[in-house]
């Protein structure tokens, strides 16, 4: 899969947990939490959505891989390529 | 087939836990013992009218941009649209005390600083200091009296209990204060943010709730009224039922509170004592040019007429003296043309009421609601001639169609922050976790939800 289609996966599942958060101008580099103001329950739900639509199992010590688009891409990328 | 979740309980809390769990779990089932939902916050209809039981105000008010807020991270973590809901802030609150005294505040803190400011001069930099110390103040693990917290900071005795009636009248469960963490969550929830109502009625909220689970593949079961908690060495197997059936589950939510908790864990022992406080209510429909005459612009008051003013279960079947009201046509927004249902509350004494015969009872509670009554009249001006419709209901009212031991709609005095019971598997949710009110309700769900669905990393995300 490529990097631009797990971004788009990432910016839907955050979309769908608050539609009104502008995902326009995000730094793929900086933590989404201070660009996005998400708090840790936000990465739950992103953490769950991927589980449910994607049956990806992400183990608790990985959740600080989902801190910034890049680090979540490196992080899935060989997860959601079969 | 064994259900991933179990969640006993259809009130605001276990549909709460329920909804959440349903958005990322495959089997998610919620068992409750009456035929509708709600618990504490339900309905009921009379003549064609839609009541509400007990609801008068919501907590934890914020604007829509505010995504930090208690009240929108809520909704945003049952995945429920703000605008399907609608807020509804109330137009002011007035707390009134013997001599003529009496502290205004709405959801604008500037307001109820000004008033300090008129009232009490002396007393506003401590007031600002309470507020700043509860804002930066989570409530998990304090411990200790939150009128000695509030002590710390207003010297005043009157308006020390001024700001506490309010906050007591909304959320206590043992007599004459509050504990410190619900002290803290309250003055938070009350002052900081504000009370509101839903737009919609509780029916239609709890309707959108349930629909929600339901269309996320969870299942409701009514009239099942649950036996005990199964377990196995140390872990949950499932729920018995009352009949005998037995429910597989990996997991367990109890919303029916501590003490009855105990008693479906067959640990009766460890029952904690029952709260004292109960309440009797009697609601007054009135058309809306009659509503519109009433006295006043407040959306509630709250007046503690007893001298000195206190917050004891009363030695007789209600205190009239002690009590709030509240006038649904006075929320911003509610449509002009609606009906207006005014609210008159006051503790009721549960054992009292139980000792009393059927034909005792009758009488007793139309004695009651028109002592009550008396004492609203005297604050909004008459209302009982008007009335197109009158109902009231008593502390043996609340026990039979809430289940709450005595009637206690705050629950149990003692609360189990952590919903740990000793149990692998089970958590308890719901006001003897510690939250109370609806909203403080459904945050309590949500929390138990997400502590079995969240890995202890998370908080290294937080930074």
């Amino acid at each position: 899969m490529e990097n631009d289609e797990i971004k788009k996966i990432l910016l839907d599942i955050i979309i769908e947990i608050d539609d009104e958060l502008d995902t326009g101008n995000i730094d793929p580099a900086r933590p989404l939490r201070d660009q996005l103001d998400l708090d840790s329950m936000d990465f739950l739900d992103i953490a769950m959505a991927l589980r449910k639509c994607y049956q990806i199992q992400i183990p608790e010590e990985d959740y600080p891989q989902l801190a910034t688009i890049n680090s979540s891409i490196a992080y899935l990328k060989p997860r959601l390529t079969p | 087939m064994k259900y991933d979740v179990i969640v006993i309980g259809a009130g605001f809390s276990g549909l709460a836990a329920a909804l959440r769990f349903s958005r990322y779990e495959r089997k998610v089932l919620v068992l409750e013992a009456h035929h509708r939902p709600g618990g504490l916050s339900s309905w009921y209809t009379r003549d064609g009218h839609l009541f509400e039981t007990g609801l008068h105000a919501l907590t934890s008010f914020a604007e829509p941009s505010n995504r930090a807020a208690p009240i929108n991270r809520l909704l945003r973590q049952l995945g429920l649209k703000r605008e399907r809901i609608g807020f509804l802030p109330q137009s002011g609150a007035k707390v009134i005390f013997p001599e003529d005294h009496h502290l205004r505040f709405n959801n604008d803190l500037d307001m109820l600083s000004g008033e300090i400011s008129n009232v009490f001069p002396g007393q506003v930099d401590g007031f600002r200091r309470v507020c700043e110390y509860v804002d930066k103040t989570g409530p998990v693990g304090r411990t200790g009296s939150g009128r000695d917290l509030l002590s710390t900071y207003i010297g005043e005795p009157l308006l020390r209990e001024m700001l506490l009636f309010p906050l007591m009248t909304y959320s206590a469960s043992s007599e004459n204060d509050l504990d410190c963490a619900t002290f803290l969550l309250m003055f938070r929830a009350v002052y900081l943010e504000g009370l509101f109502r839903p737009a919609i009625s509780i029916k239609e909220l709890l309707s959108l709730i349930s629909d929600a689970i339901l269309d996320l593949g969870g299942e409701i079961r009514y009239r099942a009224p649950v036996e005990a908690i199964a377990r196995k060495d140390g872990r949950v197997t499932g729920v018995h039922l009352v009949g005998g059936e037995f429910i597989p589950g990996r997991r367990v939510v109890s919303t029916v509170g501590l003490p009855a908790t105990f008693d479906l864990l067959k640990r009766e022992a460890e029952r904690p004592p029952e709260g004292r406080l109960s309440f009797f209510e009697s609601i007054y429909v009135l058309k809306s040019a009659d509503a519109a005459e009433l006295r006043g612009d407040e959306t509630i008051y709250f007046y503690n007429l007893a001298s000195p003013p206190d917050y004891y279960c009363p030695k007789g079947l209600t205190g009239p003296l002690v009590g709030s009201i509240c006038l649904s046509h006075r929320y911003q927004g509610k449509a002009a043309d609606s009906e207006a249902v005014i609210r008159v509350t006051n503790l009721g004494n549960y054992s009292r009421w139980r000792k009393l015969s059927p034909s005792a009872y009758a009488e007793a509670k139309k004695a009651a609601a028109g002592a009550a009554a008396e004492v609203a009249e005297g604050i909004i001006g008459p209302f009982r001639d008007r009335a197109i419709f009158h109902d009231s209901f008593t502390p043996v009212t609340i026990n039979r169609f809430s289940r709450r031991p005595g009637g206690a709609i705050y629950g149990s005095p003692e609360k189990h922050w952590d919903g740990d019971l000793g149990v692998e598997g089970l958590l308890l949710a719901g006001t003897d976790q510690g939250l109370v009110g609806v909203v403080g309700a459904m945050i309590s769900g949500v929390n138990i939800a997400n502590r079995m669905l969240m890995p202890m990393r998370l908080a290294e995300l937080e930074g």
